[in-house]
């Protein structure tokens, strides 16, 4: 088992220093001069030949890898190139958190997400709210991000009425929906306690919409607000549509897992003994069937997050966040190799450590897959 | 005649593979009547259709009259910023050069189907052989192949876009040549891990005991089982692709303007979003109907021909 | 159902109330903040948006433009001579007088007693000496340099007077002081951080109106008012540059109250933000987009009959409406009508097709294919303009070659450093304050800045002319002059004098503009909240 686990954890060092290689020759066969960008346009052809000498840019790929490495192993990042010149493990530290954040509240906003949903579709499969949400989350599986996020930008920002009145509308319809599952013939085939439960949840959704659709606040085109600085509620509401979009793109794909996964749980022996047994509702999803899928849904959830990490960039981009995404995009445009290598090392270290921890959390918990390697 | 065609045998179900259900619950009230069942794939229908338009219309693009639409010389007189009307002369409208949108997506379909299509190709040949290859012969072969394939994952897949646009012109050949080098991941780990699976069977070990060599058996034998769980997988591919060449052009890597791809339509149009959205959402709602269909296409193919890789 | 129709009527009339209420939101009638600060006025904060983010805070390695950081280091550092934009005059600011001798090459300037910078240390004329040696280093790789190397030398008479001895006769010397060079740091603290870090971390070496609270570079800078600057109260207790990229994005910035003051170039945004009832700030930049020819030897533009082909090719009310939809200054001239002072009448080349066609002919005839490249970076404004420009050269019977795929960096490196291109779509961009130093920079055939490759012995004799000018009648005759020069050899086949506009919000008054488009910000102050 321990030898399984340093297995895994070794492996990351030969692919992490593949990647770092890799960063390197690219950013060398990038066109440009980063002399220009130090300089400014107006130089005379020697000063940019003096700063070409001075950063060492007309030296081999391999020699600047070597000396950068022999850097990163005494703990030094370097500095960036162009002015504001700084240090490269400053910047990363500021970038970061960025993106963390944003990954996170993704990736809960997607099980936020999914697992409702999911489970009622699987409870509820081939029939209207599992159609509903199935086609929802294969649409939005089809949506590119960066649409999305132009989709999302043009309601929440230009119109933002719209999408009140949207809200309320939605909610009302819930609720209508929700009290006519309670009366009639329908709602003779709940109990009595069943009957108020909905009641009460309709109620809930109702007072939920409404105040959404009255206090919803004006979110901002592009920019961020860190915690640190402006305060939490600031920082959310910065952050709110870039996390929508990553958010509900992933848990179109989560839902559809889970829906399938516990789907055929639900048809498993033990569930019906459950049924038999006349355990309600709420104890079968949650208790029994929920439980063998938070195994793999966990495992997708943690993929996510480590995707997500390189995958930013678009949203990032349109939104103007100061996170890895924006940094790494503005480092090959503009050469500058110190922060590149320094940036893509960290997201990719991050993304194969995420996946080496859900490997191995997958070889502890279930021990069936110990010996299968896919 | 392969050896797998001759001898039958139940397959040896993989137990976390199963996990994924193929079956819905019975309900025992729902019987299906035959207009329900061609109900059930009209989504599919419809999908095949808009693809076939599609690739109809970008073939015979050049021989509509399209092309003046797109060529700015000419069009230094048209109307700009029309938002579109069906029968106009610009259906679909024009934009902020006077340039014609519904040709622009015509052609703008051409490039995503063949970037798609092509770095597909390229991907199923390349990271095909190679999983053949490691999954077949395991050993150190399968280890090297496996780690390489691993660095390349390692590297965030946008920015290795990134970086590699920013290195070759982006012109059609060196788009395709990158999204497909993208792709390779995805087929060789798929065509290793099916391969892995066949290998055991016994029309496998069967051929060997008759003594026939590695290479009939990787032609004769594995190759068209694994092919069909990979052309399944393919069309899900396709639509990553042309998502991922749209992302491209969004931020600026791909084909530049005047020559149209969806991406670049929509980053161009964006700052003109409140106030013309037609520019960002005609591109935009052509691109998402593509991609879905490819998706509901490669939905069905997958059910039908590889439900255990549907995880990948 | 029989619980449906209630319900369903009562949710209707939630949604109509509901639309009802959210009623558009009502237009500002405020009118605009008048007068300057005084000291009933301190307090408030303001937001201001830049184009670009400045590389570092230090006034040494600044481009000197507002665009990237020019209004930053205004605040912290104020210049020793101001330019006053509605006046058109140099007037001293933290120099209490600059004095010139006859034939303007020796000039006195007498500090103000009682400036001190940030931690206290008082201003003398020695920092100065010290402060302008830093410009004149060779590792300043900027600008400044060439423009502070006018100064021969300086000697420090007295701690509050020195004398600056020029290379030769100057009038528009003031100019030199009213830019970075002006600007003085704390020579002690700057040795004491070392220039990378002061460049990070410049608190307490300005004696400017505001102190750096914070600065995240790429993200935002922070600024407090301080109580003891000499020229008095400072109204605005907080100021916060963010950059914003997009003008679409500044414009909604500014209209949602994120932004109170920012910076826009793109001609439609300028008009649509006045036209809403933005205040305004203009600098106009003649020169502002065209199409520069390469006129070094190895180019098919050396032809200066071709020059002149693509120059009479180019339609600017065409390019106009196609890319600004009519909002910019369209215009060909060196000199846009609208520039204060130089506007002499003199018009740019006019657009005729068949002469352009014409000399494309002679020109093919002598041996030339007919094809050329034309270079543009992949902003959409540029990429806009470019398709333009493709369609009005072919129209004359050019084949060009287009590459629109490489970012602004990108296209500086190989027009500026590389010099490795035959048409680009840029900006020379002169204001008309300081332009001598911006033309002889560009156009001077000595200069080793000229990447335009632009030889002519009328221009260089026009330009040193220019220098010698003391008067505005003077500059007007000499730069009309140049106009003919560049009718008949020309550099830039322009079609749109640029502004840039400093848009803001009624809600703050008191903005002083002055060279370069930056503001200061000694005198504003906010009204309301």
């Amino acid at each position: 088992m321990f030898h399984r686990v340093a297995t895994v954890l070794l492996r990351i060092i030969p692919v992490l220093i593949v990647v770092s290689v890799s960063t390197a020759v690219l950013i060398e066969l990038v066109p440009g001069d980063p002399a220009v960008a130090v300089v400014g346009a107006e130089g005379t052809p020697e000063q940019y030949a003096a700063v070409r000498e001075n950063l060492g840019l007309d030296r081999p790929w391999f020699a600047r890898y070597l000396d950068w490495l022999n850097g990163l192993l005494h703990g030094d990042l370097g500095k960036t190139l162009v002015p504001p010149i700084q240090d490269v493990s400053t910047l990363i530290a500021t970038r970061l958190p960025v993106t963390l954040e944003i990954a996170v509240l993704s990736v809960l906003l997607a099980l936020a997400i999914s697992i409702p949903v999911g489970t009622w579709s699987a409870y509820r499969y081939g029939r209207a709210f599992d159609r509903v949400a199935s086609g929802l989350s294969f649409a939005l599986i089809s949506v590119p991000s960066f649409l999305l996020a132009l989709i999302l930008i043009y309601f929440a920002v230009f119109r933002p009425e719209a999408v009140k009145g949207l809200i309320l509308a939605a909610c009302v319809i819930a609720t209508v929906v929700l009290a006519a599952a309670t009366v009639g013939r329908r709602g003779a085939q709940l109990t009595a306690q069943g009957r108020r439960g909905v009641r009460l949840f309709a109620l809930g959704v109702f007072a939920v919409g409404f105040v959404l659709a009255a206090f919803l606040p004006d979110f901002p085109r592009q920019g961020f607000a860190r915690i640190g600085e402006d305060g939490l509620a600031e920082n959310l509401r910065t952050i709110f549509l870039p996390v929508l979009v990553l958010g509900l793109a992933e848990s179109a794909q989560l839902t559809r897992l889970l829906r399938s996964d516990m789907a055929t749980t639900l048809n498993d022996d033990f569930v019906l003994a459950s049924r038999a047994q006349g355990m309600p509702v709420r104890h079968i999803l949650v208790k029994e069937a929920l439980r063998p899928s938070t195994f793999s849904l966990v495992t997708v959830a943690g993929i996510s997050f480590g995707r997500l990490l390189g995958g930013t960039v678009i949203v990032e981009t349109i939104f103007r966040l100061p996170g890895m995404g924006t940094l790494i995009v503005e480092s090959v445009a503009k050469k500058e190799f110190m922060v590149l290598q320094a940036a893509v090392l960290v997201v990719a270290a991050l993304y194969v450590l995420v996946n080496a921890l859900v490997d191995i959390s997958y070889l502890y918990l279930d021990p069936r897959t110990r010996h299968v390697r896919v | 005649m392969s050896v797998s065609e001759r001898i039958e045998e139940p397959t040896r179900d993989d137990e976390r593979s199963s996990a994924v259900g193929t079956h819905p619950p019975v309900h025992p009230e729902r019987r299906s009547p035959p207009i329900k069942v061609w109900f059930r794939h009209l989504g599919l229908w419809l999908s095949v259709g808009w693809l076939a338009v599609e690739i109809i219309a970008a073939i015979f693009a050049d021989f509509l009259p399209l092309a003046e639409g797109r060529n700015p010389s000419l069009t230094l007189d048209a109307p700009i910023l029309q938002p579109p009307q069906i029968l106009s002369g610009h259906p679909l409208g024009t934009d902020r050069q006077g340039l014609d949108i519904l040709s622009g997506v015509i052609y703008g379909a051409r490039t995503s189907l063949v970037v798609g299509f092509g770095a597909v190709f390229l991907g199923v040949v390349v990271g095909g052989v190679l999983g053949l290859t490691a999954g077949y012969y395991r050993g150190k072969v399968d280890a090297g192949l496996n780690f390489l394939n691993d660095a390349l994952l390692a590297f965030p897949p946008l920015i290795f876009l990134l970086a590699l646009s920013s290195v070759v012109r982006p012109n059609l050949e060196n788009v395709t040549l990158v999204l497909g080098v993208l792709a390779i991941p995805a087929f060789f780990r798929l065509t290793r891990a099916n391969t892995m699976a066949y290998s055991q069977r016994n029309f496998v070990l069967a051929a060997r005991a008759l003594g026939a060599r590695s290479s009939r058996i990787l032609a004769r034998e594995l190759t068209p089982n694994v092919l069909a769980s990979t052309l399944a997988y393919a069309f899900v591919v396709v639509a990553v692709l042309i998502v991922a060449e749209s992302s491209l052009s969004f931020l600026g890597l791909s084909i530049q303007r005047p020559e149209p791809t969806w991406g670049n339509m929509i980053a161009s149009g964006q700052n003109d979003l409140e106030k013309h959205p037609h520019l960002v959402f005609v591109p935009g709602v052509v691109l998402f109907l593509t991609v879905l269909s490819l998706n509901r296409i490669g939905d069905w193919a997958q059910r039908r021909w590889d439900p255990r890789s549907r995880k990948l | 159902m029989r619980l449906r129709k209630p319900v369903v009527t009562a949710s209707a009339l939630v949604m109509l109330l509901s639309a009802a209420a959210c009623g558009g939101s009502g237009g500002d009638e405020a009118t605009a903040a008048t007068g300057t600060c005084t000291t009933e006025r301190i307090g408030g904060s303001v937001t201001q948006g830049t184009l670009l983010s400045p590389r570092g805070l230090d006034p040494v390695g600044q481009p000197g433009a507002a665009g990237s950081g020019g209004t930053e280091v205004q605040a912290l550092f104020d210049t020793l001579i101001t330019y006053n934009a509605e006046t058109q005059a140099y007037e001293p600011q933290v120099a209490q007088s600059l004095d010139s001798n006859a034939d303007h090459s020796v000039w006195t300037m007498k500090l103000r007693d009682g400036v001190t910078f940030g931690n206290g240390d008082a201003l003398t004329a020695d920092d100065v000496k010290r402060s302008i040696e830093r410009h004149q280093s060779p590792s300043n790789t900027q600008v400044s340099r060439g423009e502070a190397l006018t100064i021969a030398s300086m000697d420090v008479v007295d701690p509050l007077t020195i004398r600056f001895t020029l290379d030769g006769p100057y009038p528009s010397f003031p100019h030199v002081l009213a830019t970075d060079i002006g600007m003085v740091t704390n020579p002690r603290i700057v040795d004491a951080m070392g220039p990378d870090q002061f460049a990070l971390n410049p608190r307490g070496a300005g004696v400017g109106p505001y102190e750096l609270v914070r600065y995240t570079p790429g993200e935002e800078i922070v600024m407090a008012a301080k109580n003891d600057y000499w020229g008095g109260p400072v109204c605005i207790g907080t100021l916060r540059f963010i950059s914003i990229s997009g003008a679409d994005a500044t414009l909604d910035a500014l209209r949602t109250g994120e932004l109170d003051i920012a910076l826009l170039r793109e001609p439609p945004a300028i008009d649509e933000a006045r036209a809403e009832g933005f205040e305004s700030l203009p600098t106009l930049y003649n020169y502002g987009e065209g199409i520069v020819m390469n006129s070094a030897s190895n180019r098919p533009t050396a032809d200066v009959r071709l020059r002149k082909a693509i120059t009479a090719a180019i339609d600017p009310e065409a390019i106009n409406n196609r890319v600004f939809n009519g909002t910019a200054l369209a215009t060909s001239a060196l000199i846009q009508e609208a520039t204060p002072g130089l506007y002499s009448g003199e018009k740019g080349p006019a657009y005729d097709p068949d002469s352009a066609r014409r000399l494309v002919d002679e020109v093919k005839s002598s041996g030339w294919n007919g094809s050329i490249r034309l270079l543009a970076d992949n902003s959409p404004i540029r990429v806009n303009e470019a398709i333009a420009v493709k369609a009005l050269l072919e129209n004359v019977g050019i084949t060009v070659e287009l590459t629109n795929d490489m970012s602004l960096a990108e296209v500086l490196g190989r027009v500026a450093s590389d010099r490795d291109y035959d048409l680009v779509i840029w900006g020379p961009n002169y204001t008309n304050e300081g332009l001598w130093a911006l033309m002889n920079r560009q156009l001077n055939s000595q200069s080793k800045s000229n990447y335009y490759g632009y030889a002519d012995n009328r221009m260089d004799a026009a330009l040193a002319d220019l220098r010698a000018a003391d008067t505005v009648d003077k500059q007007q005759k000499i730069v009309g002059r140049m106009q003919a020069i560049l009718n008949d050899s020309p550099v830039i086949a322009n079609f749109a004098a640029y502004e840039e506009d400093n848009i803001h919000s009624n809600r703050v008054g008191g903005l002083l503009l002055t060279r370069g488009s930056v503001l200061r910000y000694d005198k504003a102050f906010v009204t309301g909240s």
